[in-house]
């Protein structure tokens, strides 16, 4: 079944088409939210909070097809407010969770050294580059959607995908031709 | 089109986000100039590495049990609450213990919240400051449930493990009894039988069923397989169990729950209410 026919159900009082909702998505979301928190017990709460955010708003999205860039949207909100939160709480910045590392996080890494190489290298970009990659990659949103999450303009998504390619290819010690001249 | 106008648009050229006018421009321009078809390969690779990437990190935590901790914000707003859990600590220690045990990582968080009341449209700090809370019961909670063991029955000719949840000791036949209406009622969930869910179902739920059938019944979900029972807990006069399943169809990689309330009428026991839990 599509999103857009679970939305329905799920608007009509079915948690089990919700439920279905949260399955299909979790990941996805949960990646994202990693990919901006860097913390997998952060990712995990702000997953979490968005899922029921969205439940408990699901009568305000307009457009049931659109259910998972509206998602994404309040993840992106969740995920920033949780930042704000930290900021507040923690001046010294981020402490770097070790990837891997199956006791202590919320997930396991199930892949290969390469993409281990790649996840490393994904968590050097800054966080602005991370979360653009994120949406655009693991939560596959279009770059008007990407926009609309972050608020800022769709050219702006686009050349902050660009530097971040480069940047994640340089650090992968790859060639850079992508790199764009500012 | 120049070669930086190229390498600009490359990114959207690979997603399929151009349109067939400035698609066709790239595409010609990557066929006559190496270095650009150089940087659109390695594009292309990076992009489908990053892609891939998503499936290398498996969440340890079950985010499927929230429709469930909202039901109890969308029951207050319906009306009046159909049961409210007073012991809240038998029901969060069956939760805990099934969440243990059930091969799935620590997700008591939301099993827990359904017993705490949630004002409507409760903001979500003031829910993150309970669940820290309760996150801290959990444990001192985890550190009892370690020590309790689970066992095999037999209950209507299925295998089930039991997963004791207290010490309180309800007599053998209360147990047993208890469970082994919410199992029949499983099976009959599953056979799509509702003459034989009501006739294990309270009237208050007999009428919920008559009211939303496709809430209970399963018949679409393949044959059912049970994975384990809580024991039996009490409260406020009803008794209490929560089983995990799953199916061949809808729950074919997962399990979910079901949370039971059993009531006691004469020498009977009706199911109260049925809950699922994702």
């Amino acid at each position: 079944m599509d999103d857009q026919s679970l939305v329905q159900e799920a608007r009509r009082g079915s948690d089990r088409a919700f439920a279905v909702l949260v399955r299909a998505h979790e990941r996805a979301l949960y990646c994202t939210a990693y990919s901006i928190l860097g913390s997998s017990w952060d990712a995990s709460d702000a997953v979490q909070g968005a899922f029921l955010e969205a439940y408990a708003r699901l009568d305000t999205l307009r457009d049931a097809a659109r259910f998972r860039p509206w998602l994404l949207r309040i993840l992106v909100n969740t995920c920033y407010e949780a930042l704000g939160k930290r900021r507040r709480l923690v001046p010294v910045g981020e402490a770097p969770e070790r990837e891997g590392a199956a006791l202590g996080e919320a997930h396991t890494f199930i892949g290969t050294e390469t993409q281990l190489d790649l996840f490393r290298a994904l968590r050097t970009l800054d966080e602005e580059q991370r979360t653009v990659l994120a949406l655009r990659y693991f939560a596959d949103l279009r770059v008007d959607d990407i926009a609309a999450a972050l608020d800022v303009a769709p050219g702006t998504v686009k050349s902050r995908i660009n530097r971040a390619l480069a940047r994640l290819a340089t650090s992968l010690d790859r060639s850079t031709p992508l790199e764009v001249q500012e | 089109m120049s070669c930086h106008e190229v390498l600009d648009a490359l990114e959207s050229y690979i997603a399929g986000d151009l349109d067939d006018r400035e698609a066709s421009r790239v595409a010609g321009h990557l066929a006559t100039c190496p270095a650009c078809g150089v940087a659109y390969e390695e594009t292309r690779l990076l992009v489908s590495e990053l892609k891939d990437l998503r499936n290398a990190l498996q969440p340890t935590r079950v985010f499927g049990e929230v429709p469930q901790m909202s039901t109890s914000v969308k029951q207050r707003e319906r009306g009046p609450r159909r049961r409210s859990w007073g012991r809240a600590w038998t029901v969060a220690a069956a939760a805990l213990v099934l969440a243990l045990a059930g091969a799935v990582a620590l997700i008591t968080v939301p099993s827990l919240a359904r017993t705490v009341p949630l004002p409507v449209g409760a903001r979500l700090d003031d829910l993150q400051r309970e669940n820290q809370a309760v996150q801290a019961q959990n444990q001192a909670l985890q550190e009892r449930v370690t020590k309790l063991e689970a066992r095999v029955e037999s209950l209507t000719g299925d295998e089930v493990t039991v997963v004791p949840t207290s010490e309180e000791d309800l007599p053998d036949e209360v147990t047993m009894a208890v469970q082994q209406v919410v199992i029949e009622f499983i099976k009959a969930q599953y056979a799509g039988d509702v003459r034989r869910l009501k006739s294990l179902s309270s009237p208050a739920l007999q009428a919920r069923i008559d009211e939303h059938p496709d809430e209970y019944l399963r018949d679409d979900a393949g044959a059912v397989s049970f994975a384990q029972i809580t024991d039996v807990g009490v409260s406020e006069g009803l008794y209490v169990t929560f089983v995990r399943l799953s199916d061949t169809k809808v729950f074919s990689d997962s399990q979910y729950q079901e949370d039971f309330s059993v009531k006691r009428a004469g020498d009977r026991y009706l199911v109260e209410t049925m809950e699922m839990d994702a």
